[in-house]
């Protein structure tokens, strides 16, 4: 509680913060995708589904790298 | 204008772009691709100050918001390299310690003034740590290679950091400054991305797709 009353947002780090810090990756994946596909769409119109497609992409990209490193640590764990 | 030659040269656009995220877009007439490119990279770059706090941009070259020098002094045959943010303004020599060392009085520039000190280490002079070990100073800090092709607003927020760090903000460690790093950084990126493309735009030679 202390802790909030003293928290000046910008200033100090987000407050709770550290127990979610993989939840940041979503609002990173979305401002990439928004940059990224601005640059790359020729009509306005377009940018919304092409936004969705790539934010999509990229968490499924997330998920299947994150199974892939758990695999690869089973596969450790029982090697040794 | 969304293809072909465009009027404004392409040197221009590349500039504009770096002052500010999107700006070269703005004046290609772009106004749609400058608000989601130049406000995706502004908003990444501020939330990556939300999540790690503002002391997440490092000035290359300071040291708690302060100057950082190396020191060089003579201890006996030796030549000791110091850092310090207390460069000195003066020396003079001070007598001899009940050793028989030649004592030196020194005046240090401290925040709001100078402090003097007696050492018998002799102070040989100092150099900004910039133009001592550039290299070595990037080498330890570079997250800011990425956030700096963010332009201007990266010094100001640097400029910022170091008067946060001057009245004793701490930094943020582990997760959330990693993310925070991360997120800055790849704001920088991205904007070098929209620098070349706003430019190629300008230039006419802008990829069909």
């Amino acid at each position: 509680m202390m802790a909030l009353l003293a928290y000046a947002p910008m200033l100090d780090p987000l407050v709770g913060g550290w127990d979610y810090w993989y939840l940041m990756l979503l609002p990173l994946a979305l401002l990439v995708s928004v940059v990224y596909k601005a640059m790359r769409v020729e009509e306005p119109k377009e940018l919304p589904r092409q936004v969705t497609r790539a934010f999509l992409k990229f968490i499924i990209a997330f998920l299947l790298l994150a199974a892939g490193l758990w695999v690869l640590m089973l596969i450790v764990e029982r090697s040794v | 204008m969304e293809s072909g030659e465009s009027k404004v040269s392409p040197v221009i656009v590349a500039i504009a772009s770096i002052i500010l995220p999107g700006m070269g877009y703005l004046l290609l007439g772009q106004k749609w691709r400058a608000f989601f490119a130049g406000g995706g990279i502004i908003t990444l770059f501020l939330l990556g100050i939300f999540f790690a706090g503002i002391r997440v941009i490092n000035l290359p070259g300071y040291q708690d918001g302060y100057l950082s020098y190396v020191e060089a002094r003579r201890v006996g045959e030796m030549v000791h390299l110091v850092p310090t943010t207390q460069p000195i303004v003066e020396v003079r020599e001070a007598g001899r310690d009940l050793a028989g060392r030649a004592q030196y009085a020194i005046k240090r520039k401290v925040p709001g003034g100078v402090r003097e000190e007696i050492t018998t280490e002799r102070p040989m002079g100092h150099r900004w740590v910039m133009l001592y070990s550039p290299m070595s100073v990037l080498g330890g800090n570079l997250w800011f290679l990425g956030q700096i092709l963010t332009g201007p607003i990266c010094l100001v927020a640097g400029y910022l950091s170091n008067l946060a760090a001057q009245a004793g903000v701490a930094k943020s460690y582990a997760r959330l400054a990693d993310i925070g790093a991360l997120y800055t950084a790849v704001a920088g990126m991205l904007n070098l991305l929209v620098i070349i493309d706003a430019t190629s735009r300008a230039s006419g030679k802008a990829v069909r797709r």
